[in-house]
């Protein structure tokens, strides 16, 4: 098990996954050319902690904009993390987005709805 | 339901109802009850629905982002083309404008006129008031110009303290009329300053398009106009 770090280009997110923390960020926009290459990487990263540890796991995400194949991988890691708390698994979720953008919390919310791990929507003060 | 008002296309709901409709008739037809792969046609219909429900999720999404992007795309339009001081057109914006303007004039033979306004003296308001002063009676001036305004004219702000009128379909005499207008309404502006009063004079220069002059020859004319004015003595109108 080994941490994954992704450096932020202009059309993807930074991504840290800490295998110690057992925390995973992602932060940026993400619209990159082939998405499900992108994601297949933190999916696995996921699968696999999930898999080997018992211990909680959680997922930041500070995204501004997602494509729709990025939306598309959102929700697959979504159905794997809902997955693991059906089956008991300590799992928790905090979506990031910026308060002055209402239609980012009405986005954030239509990415929780029908889910029931710990879904956190937070508001992030705008800059400047 | 996070966003009220939108729902799955129709189409969507119509095609689910019609697999959960027809699971159903399968399940009650007596043929058919007990066949042994109605459990797996059960879970090809589930997964199906799902796939479904899954489609139109998504779709909203990715909706709600583009509306989200078109909004910042609009916003940083109105940025591109706003002077941050005055809150009116910049001098990209009134290029734009007094050059679409032109072309519309030569086609189909309507007139059309500017003016460039130059507030006098404004050296002394900076030095005797300070530059927050000076950079209010130019915010100030920007919305009196705009308010004495027709609806159809434009007004924008072209360099440090000089303002550029475009008015559409209008004549020599029209361009007279509305630039003395202007002059008034500038020279009845009170631009409070502690416990003073700011009052300002303007210069304005009015250029009438001549046939198929192009756009540089007619914005020298008015600025010719305005400095005429201003060795008249200025607070007038000339050109």
């Amino acid at each position: 098990m080994v941490n994954l770090t992704l450096h932020a280009t202009a059309s993807s997110p930074q991504v840290q996954a800490d295998e110690k923390t057992g925390i995973l960020v992602l932060s940026g926009e993400s619209y990159p050319e082939n998405s499900f290459d992108f994601y297949r990487p933190i999916l696995s990263w996921v699968a696999d902690f999930l898999e080997r540890d018992r211990r909680s796991l959680t997922v930041e995400v500070r995204l501004t904009y997602l494509n729709t194949s990025s939306i598309k991988c959102m929700m697959d890691l979504l159905d794997a993390m809902e997955d693991a708390h059906q089956a008991g698994r300590e799992v928790k979720l905090n979506w990031y987005y910026d308060q002055e953008n209402d239609r980012a919390l009405d986005l954030a919310e239509e990415f929780k709805e029908d889910l029931t791990l710990p879904f956190t929507i937070v508001p992030v003060p705008s800059e400047g | 339901m996070a966003i009220t008002g939108r729902k799955a296309p129709r189409g969507d709901e119509a095609q689910a109802a019609d697999v959960k409709a027809r699971l159903q008739a399968l399940r009650e037809d007596p043929a058919f009850r007990d066949h042994p792969l109605l459990k797996e046609l059960e879970r090809m219909a589930e997964a199906h629905l799902r796939l479904l429900g899954r489609m139109a999720k998504i779709t909203r999404i990715s909706d709600g982002f583009q509306a989200q992007m078109k909004a910042l795309n609009e916003s940083l339009q109105r940025v591109s083309r706003t002077d941050a001081l005055t809150e009116i057109a910049n001098r990209r914006a009134m290029m734009e404008e007094v050059g679409a303007e032109r072309l519309r004039s030569i086609r189909g033979g309507t007139p059309m006129a500017v003016v460039m306004a130059d507030v006098d003296l404004f050296k002394g308001i900076n030095d005797t008031f300070g530059h927050e002063a000076g950079d209010r009676v130019l915010h100030g001036l920007g919305q009196a110009l705009k308010g004495a305004l027709r609806a159809y004219d434009v007004c924008g702000r072209w360099g440090g303290e000089e303002f550029l009128v475009l008015l559409p379909g209008t004549d020599r005499e029209g361009a007279e009329e509305v630039a003395e207008k202007l002059r008034k309404a500038v020279a009845d502006l009170r631009i409070p300053a502690g416990d003073k009063e700011i009052s300002v004079r303007m210069s304005l220069g009015i250029a009438v398009l001549d046939g198929h002059e192009p756009l540089d020859a007619l914005l020298r004319r008015a600025d010719e106009a305005m400095y005429e004015a201003k060795r008249m003595g200025g607070d007038r109108v000339e050109g």
